[in-house]
């Protein structure tokens, strides 16, 4: 009886781990089989050029600079906010809330974080759409993911090596610096890759606060200085999908942005792999 | 650097003048009491460490050994839950005093676990952990350091060819002498020891106990066992740690050689199933 239920316990996580992989070759097969034919070094390496046509390098452009942005901000803080929830904060309340806060933040719906970025950067420090302020809007709603798969990390680091250093007569930030880190680096990748395929695709974020359709390149400062934006641009497109340029656009753009995300992914497997190499080793 | 080498040749003045004088005490503790949550677990009404030579701690399993030793170099604040009250005193300075930094107290006190706790990386990278983040050596005579530390632990032979290797390549009587390195690298005045044969063999524990005699002519070591014989084979005082009524109380020291005076402690000691390399309790 109970090897029946091992099996049959088998047999479902092997079909619900076949659906996730069907559903998401199905998804790729969908966006490729439409978008390929769009795709040409042209595509991407020339302007747009009005609605549907020539190519879509500032949309690529300005999607890298958020990302980068919102990494650059968003990185370092939660670098801090992890160590301070797993080490500064080790025991009582304080600790307790932050975790709170970081998960009811995790909760925010993204267009919520647009709103914010409208009222705070783009109306209330009269910046208008930026690039910076999509960048900090995004910084912000990947924050949660970031810093709760590095705390995760920081808190699986063995207490034996915590005690074992300290022993040794390291101070606590040389603990940090020697132990925790570089422990816990595959968890700042792996929750930086998650926040960023997520930040990639965000459409309402940028919607008030960053992106136009048209009419811009690379920004040359901060006030005033929007920026094109591949999720933006397939959002606009897709309103009007029976253009067939357009379409053809459409599906293009969102190749590139499948593509980028993936691109983005496979970059940080090395260090993934490195990681847990050592992991093993420990 | 220098000013460990200073603490060296201050520490082994009295050696000289110990067979004229009254023998120098480097720790004491007074009306010590170790709480866990409110409860006291563990008294040490007093207790002296004297310079050089070996100060056995003995008692059974669960009476607070461990504990005792994690007092001495404040360790014990690390751990969660646990409250410490009382005196502690190092060469006539307070432990636990307010402008004592705890980190440069660990550095002069030493301490090996009851396991040995490896760091992921090199043997040498091992060996060089606590000098690297404390003192920070320049990066030129970080061999030198690594091969004496590694000889004064009797490990050098065995490692002398795979210094790159990592360090949990290692049997566990090679990583507890390679612990051994590490701390000897700092060059403590005093080595807390945590039963450190308690997972080896009987030849391993030979070996392990003729290096502690041999480290005893340069440090002050304090050693934690639960094995009547090792006690007499290695220390030359002994104090006696036995619960009464649920806490740890630990007994003044005597010199070994006159044996344990109070019968309860006698009774709880010779209970101990004696035999070296069967317990392994974490
Ligand atoms: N962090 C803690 N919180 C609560 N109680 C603790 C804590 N650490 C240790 N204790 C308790 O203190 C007592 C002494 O523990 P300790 O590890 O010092 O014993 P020991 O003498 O070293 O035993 P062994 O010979 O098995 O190593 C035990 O009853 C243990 O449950
Ligand atoms: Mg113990």
């Amino acid at each position: 009886m109970r090897r029946l239920i091992d099996h049959g316990f088998t047999l479902l996580t092997g079909m619900a781990a076949l659906a996730a992989c069907g559903l998401l070759v199905g998804i790729a097969a969908v966006i490729l089989e439409r978008g390929l034919p769009a795709l040409s070094w042209e595509f991407v390496s020339r302007a747009a050029d009005g609605f549907g046509g020539g190519g879509v390098v500032y949309q690529i452009a300005g999607t890298v600079l958020l990302l980068l942005t919102a990494l650059g901000v968003a990185a370092p803080t939660a670098i801090a906010v992890a160590l301070l929830a797993t080490v500064y904060l080790d025991r009582g309340r304080s600790r307790r809330r932050l975790t709170l806060a970081l998960y009811a933040l995790n909760g925010v719906p993204s267009i919520v974080f647009g709103i914010v970025g409208l009222a705070v950067f783009v109306k209330g420090l009269g910046w208008g759409k930026s690039w910076l302020a999509g960048g900090l809007v995004l910084a912000l709603m990947i924050l949660p993911t970031l810093t709760v798969a590095l705390a995760e990390r920081i808190r699986a680091v063995p207490r034996s090596y915590r005690t074992a250093a300290s022993g040794l007569g390291l101070s606590r930030s040389a603990v940090v610096w020697s132990v925790l880190l570089p422990q816990s680096l595959g968890g700042l990748v792996s929750g930086t890759l998650l926040g960023l395929a997520r930040a990639a695709g965000e459409t309402a974020p940028i919607l008030f606060t960053a992106a136009v359709f048209a009419g811009a390149t690379l920004p040359a400062g901060v006030k005033e200085s929007p920026i094109l934006a591949l999720p933006y641009h397939i959002f606009v497109l897709a309103q009007d999908s029976f253009d067939p340029a357009a379409g053809a656009a459409l599906w293009g753009s969102a190749t590139v942005l499948l593509a980028l995300v993936l691109s983005l992914s496979i970059a940080a497997l090395p260090t993934r792999l490195r990681t847990h190499e050592e992991a093993r080793h420990g | 650097m220098a000013e460990a080498l200073r603490q060296r040749s201050a520490s082994s003045e009295p050696i000289v003048s110990a067979a004229t004088t009254e023998p120098r005490i480097v720790l004491s503790c007074n009306d010590l009491e170790v709480r866990a949550g409110g409860t006291p677990i563990l008294r040490c009404p007093e207790l002296e460490v004297r310079a050089h030579g070996v100060t056995g701690v003995i008692g059974p399993s669960g009476a607070g050994k461990s504990t005792l030793l994690k007092c001495l170099n404040r360790l014990i604040e690390l751990e969660p839950g646990l409250s410490v009250r009382g005196r502690v005193e190092l060469d006539g300075t307070a432990v636990y005093g307010r402008r004592t930094d705890p980190a440069r107290l660990r550095e002069r006190i030493g301490i090996l676990f009851q396991q040995p706790v490896v760091f992921p990386g090199s043997i040498a990278r091992n060996v060089l952990f606590g000098l690297r983040w404390v003192r920070r050596p320049p990066r030129r005579t970080w061999p030198g350091h690594v091969q004496r530390a590694l000889r004064a632990a009797s490990l050098w032979d065995e490692v002398e060819y795979r210094l790159d290797r990592p360090a949990t390549e290692l049997s566990v009587g090679q990583r507890q002498r390679l612990c051994l390195a590490r701390t000897l690298a700092m060059e403590p005045e005093v080595i807390l020891m945590d039963e450190p044969t308690s997972s080896l063999d009987p030849a391993s524990t030979e070996a392990i106990e003729g290096l502690i005699r041999r480290l005893a002519e340069r440090h002050t070591i304090v050693l934690v066992t639960h094995d009547m014989d090792q006690a007499r084979r290695v220390t030359d005082r002994i104090a006696c740690v036995c619960l009464r009524d649920g806490v740890g109380v630990v007994a003044p020291s005597v010199p070994t050689a006159t044996g344990l005076p109070d019968p309860g402690c006698r009774r709880a000691v010779e209970a101990i199933p004696g035999t070296p390399g069967r317990r392994v309790i974490p």
